[in-house]
């Protein structure tokens, strides 16, 4: 997440999805209170979410993982049916690895835990509008988990070019789970910030279309909550 | 024993429920009093559920008076007419009897509905107007069958009992026309007491919902509330808000969560160790950790020693960084572990580290060093710092 001056420029139109009112309420008001951003709308649940996002066109939506009704990867599906050049923010209190992969394999272009500082939600809100890819170090450390190890060579349809990351895109990765800003992984790996960026997108579309068998395994293996208790 | 009388009556007398089975039983085997009273004290004795007893009950119906009357009298009928026949030990072996019958009808009338809407059934089926062979037919002739069975003992009971030839054997005659009572009674009301036994159950069902219910919300308030009232005291500071929503949360989740798998014993990987660690440094200094692992392994004595050596360097950094958050990274590797602790604080010239920095010398060096491992520390006055640990795995032995 980089660090440049934003204040120049034209508001930030983002939309709000949280089943949580009051959350919405909080983020609302962090995110307006420097100017950078304004609330063009939000909503509660699916059905209206996905109405209201056609409707106001923002440049990003931040929305929460963990929603009834299929929760926030059903959203991005439905919204990305209608109008395919909107982009999302995925949000979410932590942990549940399922949902996080399902948001980004449904279409989001990044995720951020709730935790994250305002500074940093606004640059990631920025990133993702402009169509970037934005991970944090616990998406970093869902993907190089799901990507660990061997693929099976029997995968009939492992593809090299999707099912495997290349070894710089690891380091990216690791960079990232280390906390360091794009910024920072580029001056450490002698190479630019767009180039980073680069590497970051291009996990981000193998995450969405790789056949991997083991991305699904691993996040099953993940599930915290039990499937029925 | 059948309707839970003794038992009953010996807690209203704070005696053995034991002793007073003994006495129903020793009773009803001399004379058949014992029957008799176990009725009596059946129909007085109020139901626990819901505090009436069967005679309050009986009392307040009209129409049970009645029937209780009428048999009543048929039998007085009938043992006078006995008497004149014979000698007067018949009358006092069966006065004893035709009380528990009377009082009998009074239970009946008050016992289970199940019964009566099985007999209104059967009545119907007898009369051809109702559907034959369904489920509930075959019940109402099951229930019929039954309630004759039960009768027809009773009948054969009593009338032992009403059979002057068996007099010369009283004792024993009197005896068999007891258990013949007994278990046409029994037959009788066996439903009820089914009845009874699955409402007993249910209600401690119940029960078990309700101490559920008890022990969550007595979780809630020790937790929550007291949080959110702490929260609520310390409002002004936002840090120890911050750190103990965070902590409030860990625990919220984990006892969600985690209810099931509390049997295991805790912390044996290195990604729950991390977590430990995780916990505990932000609970104590109230900055972030964001840990991040990736794969897991077994908690040896090497990684035991890193996770102590993070803990310090994790430490070292909410101390002294300035920072607000710390980033840990793990990561488990075929033939190597390493953990980055990083963060982006004032930072310091390695080079020139004054005795205050021993604690990363001497416990994070030193330590790595004694288990095979090696520790890097990178920083800069400005740059934060990164604390590099790295452990070769041992091969599997």
């Amino acid at each position: 997440m980089t660090n440049t001056e934003h204040q120049s420029r034209a508001p930030l139109k983002v939309f709000l999805v949280d089943d949580h009112q009051l959350f919405r309420a909080g983020v609302r008001h962090e995110i307006t209170g420097t100017g950078e951003a304004e609330v063009v709308g939000e909503a509660g649940d699916v059905a209206t979410a996905t109405e209201r996002i056609c409707q106001s066109a923002p440049d990003v939506v931040l929305l929460d993982v963990h929603m009834p009704d299929g929760g926030g990867p059903q959203v991005v599906r439905q919204v990305l049916e209608r109008q395919p050049g909107t982009r999302f923010l995925a949000l979410s209190v932590s942990d549940a690895a399922e949902d996080v992969i399902e948001s980004i394999r449904a279409g989001a272009r990044g995720y951020v835990t709730k935790t994250i500082s305002t500074p940093e939600l606004l640059d990631a809100l920025r990133l993702v509008a402009e169509g970037d890819a934005v991970f944090s170090p616990r998406l970093a450390g869902f993907v190089l988990d799901a990507f660990a190890g061997l693929p099976e060579p029997a995968a009939v349809h492992f593809d090299p070019e999707l099912d495997q990351l290349t070894g710089r895109e690891r380091e990216v990765l690791r960079l990232i789970a280390r906390g360091y800003a794009y910024k920072e992984i580029a001056r450490e790996l002698y190479i630019s910030v767009k180039t980073v960026e680069s590497h970051v997108s291009a996990v981000l579309r193998k995450l969405q279309l790789s056949n991997r068998h083991q991305l699904t395994r691993w996040a099953m293996e993940r599930r915290l909550v039990p499937p029925t208790p | 024993m059948l309707g839970g009388v003794a038992a009953a009556l010996a807690v209203k007398l704070d005696i053995n429920p034991l002793a007073a089975r003994i006495a129903f039983a020793v009773l009803t085997f001399v004379g058949g009093a014992g029957l008799a009273l176990y009725v009596l004290v059946w129909l007085c004795l109020p139901a626990e559920a819901n505090g009436h007893s069967i005679a309050r009950l009986a009392l307040a119906d009209g129409k049970t008076v009645g029937l209780v009357a009428a048999v009543a009298s048929g039998l007085v009928a009938a043992m006078v007419a006995v008497a004149a026949l014979g000698s007067s030990p018949v009358v006092d072996a069966l006065s004893p009897g035709l009380v528990s019958l009377a009082g009998l009808v009074a239970v009946w009338r008050h016992a289970a509905p199940e019964d009566r809407e099985a007999a209104n059934r059967f009545a119907l089926l007898v009369s051809g107007s109702g559907p034959s062979a369904t489920p509930a037919n075959r019940r109402a002739l099951f229930a019929a069958a039954r309630l004759l069975a039960g009768a027809g003992l009773i009948a054969l009971g009593t009338s032992t009992l009403l059979a002057p030839k068996h007099l010369n054997g009283a004792d024993l005659a009197v005896a068999f026309a007891a258990i013949g009572v007994v278990a046409g009674v029994s037959l009788i009301l066996a439903p009820w007491w089914l009845r009874l036994g699955r409402e007993l159950s249910a209600e401690r069902r119940q029960r078990a919902r309700a101490e559920e219910r008890a022990e969550m919300a007595a979780h809630l308030h020790d937790s929550v509330l007291q949080t959110l009232a702490l929260i609520q005291r310390s409002a002004g500071d936002p840090q120890q808000v911050q750190r103990l929503a965070r902590a409030q949360e860990r625990e919220l989740r984990s006892w969600l969560f985690d209810q099931g798998r509390e049997q295991k014993v805790e912390a044996v990987g290195l990604a729950a160790a991390l977590n430990a660690v995780q916990q505990d440094v932000e609970d104590d200094h109230g900055l972030r950790v964001d840990l991040v692992t990736v794969g897991d392994a077994p908690l040896d004595e090497d990684l035991a020693a890193l996770v102590a050596a993070t803990r310090e360097a994790v430490v070292n950094a909410a101390k002294w960084s300035g920072a607000d958050v710390v980033f840990v990274y793990a990561e488990v590797e075929p033939d190597e572990i390493s953990v980055f602790v990083r963060d982006k604080g004032k930072g310091f010239d390695p080079s020139a580290v004054a005795g205050d920095r021993k604690g990363l010398s001497e416990s994070v060096h030193a330590r790595m060093h004694r288990h095979g491992g090696a520790a890097a520390v990178r920083s800069g006055p400005g740059e934060g710092t990164e604390v590099r640990l790295t452990m070769p795995k041992r091969p599997a032995a």
